[in-house]
């Protein structure tokens, strides 16, 4: 397992794809905290030059973060099954729930690494152009994406089993957009008119990741009340252990 | 026994739905022998390759293999393997040179000079820095046979590994088997559609028809089998085997598609076989003396069972 999870790193390490991928992330939110500190500079009665708002905004689009795990399960995939590479393992006595567990070991290194690497340049670059409102903004920034990286395993999780199962990284797209998109969108419709599904809405990993609830007038990130902690552990959880067991029993069915 | 055949299949069948992709394969491979696995398109070769580098399962049967018979078994042999199945596969963003340092790592081989080791063995130290994309068929398949050559294996398994190869390649390639199983005692099994390549290198041969193994014999008994033969073409090549039996005394032919027969045996006098045919209105297309090679073998085989079907 060690050896295949050195091979992957040195993969990953020599293509382009995480680099660039990173490059992109960290490239459009250094570009927006240059476009707002220039208008802060333009007009210094700007009230959005500053930490709290950057920090809260990309807050904001964790849920978006989450959809970007599709992204980076297919980069560490590859295209091991139309590359036949995958073969080449197999055939060199790597069984295949090898192969696939520590592909998801190596996605979630890599998935923290560019994380962290994108975070560090972006609260790097907002520190150096735009006003600092203080560290309170950027604690609750980082607590929320802490908080939901059980939420961004699952994602990155979910991407890679089904591009084992699947064998193409198009057809894992569509089932990951089926089962944390369309699938919550339909639930959240029946809910409408059946209570079970009232309920059940309220438990899915699509709709909770880098939800907001309101207490009174102020939005707090869902983890933050009681009910809203145990959503995050037992929907976070469920959802790694039930795509983990679906990908070591497919993979151990499906051949080549 | 086991000691002797590195690979030994008992009954070994792979179903894809109601279709036999191999059926009952008892095929044995001698330790330190070439073994050239013959067959047509859809015969069973690539599905009993496939098997034993686990990237299929069989339906039904066993097999042995470095002595291992069971799933860990199998897995723990395979460290000891090279392989290519089909074309090889590779990363196609990465260089040559990098493709087989991934492999290194996964394997475990010490040495970093083991990569450039291997590519100069090969024949690909120039183009080490291109990406796989960027590599031609004929380099392709050599790194493919580079990566199987990795790590000093003792057996080798290789579907079709000159595909794609010019004849200077094909040479090289096949010195390069020769030398590996002469100075290393590497056992290989090998497929290939080229015969007369198979006919070059190996020991040993295992035909397959649909699935079935027809024959496995071995280099010297397929050379006392392989003889002179008489090849005549007839307008009835039904009436004339029967006539061939009951005139001629001859039971050692066999008949092929075009009323073509093929008669092992008595052909010292050509002339009997022509005046057979026009003594009794059968129309002689073609008569001609023929020596045996490995592709007509098989032919005749093939032809053979077909008739007994």
């Amino acid at each position: 397992m060690l050896n295949y999870i050195k091979s992957e790193l040195y993969r990953i390490a020599h293509q382009e794809g995480v680099y660039v991928f990173g490059g992109i992330c960290a490239g459009l939110l250094v570009l927006m905290n240059i476009v707002l500190a220039w208008i802060k500079w333009e007009n210094p009665t700007f009230r959005y030059g500053n930490t709290w708002f950057v920090f809260g905004f990309v807050d904001d689009v964790l849920g978006m973060v989450f959809v970007m795990t599709i992204i980076m399960g297919c980069l560490v995939f590859g295209d091991e099954y139309k590359d036949r590479t995958i073969g080449n393992s197999i055939a060199f006595g790597d069984s295949p729930v090898m192969v696939y567990l520590g592909k998801i070991i190596v996605s979630l290194i890599v998935s923290v690494i560019t994380l962290a690497a994108v975070v560090a340049i972006f609260v790097g670059s907002a520190y150096l152009l735009l006003e600092d409102s203080g560290p309170a903004a950027l604690w609750e920034f980082l607590r929320d994406y802490l908080a939901n990286s059980l939420f961004l395993v699952q994602g990155v999780l979910a991407a890679l089993t089904f591009c084992f199962l699947s064998g193409s990284k198009g057809a894992a797209t569509w089932i990951w957009l089926a089962v944390y998109e369309a699938f919550p969108m339909v639930v959240s419709l029946l809910g409408l008119k059946f209570p079970f599904f009232s309920k059940l809405d309220g438990w899915l990993a699509g709709n909770l990741a880098g939800s907001h609830t309101y207490i009174g007038k102020e939005a707090i990130a869902f983890w933050q009340t009681p009910e809203g902690l145990m959503k995050l552990l037992v929907a976070g959880c469920a959802g790694i252990v039930i795509f983990l067991l679906l990908g070591i029993l497919g993979v151990r069915r499906k051949e080549l | 026994m086991s000691e002797e055949y590195i690979i030994q299949s008992h009954g070994l069948t792979k179903m894809y739905g109601q279709t036999a992709a191999l059926k009952n394969a008892d095929i044995r491979v001698r330790k330190g022998s070439i073994y050239g696995l013959v067959g047509n398109n859809g015969a069973g070769k690539t599905t009993f390759l496939k098997i034993l580098t686990g990237w299929i399962r069989p339906t039904a049967g066993s097999f042995t293999m470095l002595g291992e018979s069971t799933e860990a078994g199998y897995r723990k042999a395979r460290t000891r393997i090279g392989s290519i199945i089909e074309a090889p596969g590779f990363y196609p963003k990465l260089t040559a040179k990098q493709n087989l340092e991934y492999y290194r790592l996964q394997r475990g081989i010490p040495g970093k000079d083991t990569v450039d080791n291997v590519l100069e063995m090969v024949g690909l130290s120039q183009a080490a820095g291109k990406k796989f994309c960027k590599l031609s068929l004929g380099m392709k398949q050599r790194l493919g046979l580079g990566l199987a050559l990795m790590g000093e294996p003792e057996l080798l398994i290789l579907d079709e590994p000159i595909n794609g190869l010019d004849p200077a390649g094909i040479v090289e390639v096949r010195n390069l088997l020769l030398k590996l199983n002469k100075e290393k005692g590497v056992t290989i099994l090998i497929s290939s559609h080229i015969l007369t390549e198979l006919e070059n290198i190996a020991t040993d041969y295992g035909f397959l028809n649909t699935g079935e193994l027809a024959e496995e014999i071995g280099v010297e008994k397929l050379r006392e089998k392989c003889r002179t033969f008489l090849e005549i073409q007839v307008t009835d090549a039904a009436a004339y085997a029967a006539l061939l039996e009951s005139e001629m005394l001859c039971s050692n032919y066999c008949v092929l598609p075009d009323n073509r027969i093929h008669i092992m045996e008595k052909v010292d006098n050509v002339s009997d076989y022509s005046a057979l045919a026009v003594s009794h209105g059968i129309g002689l297309l073609g008569l001609e003396m023929k020596e045996i090679n490995l592709e007509n073998y098989y032919m005749n085989l093939i032809g053979s069972r077909k008739e007994e079907a």
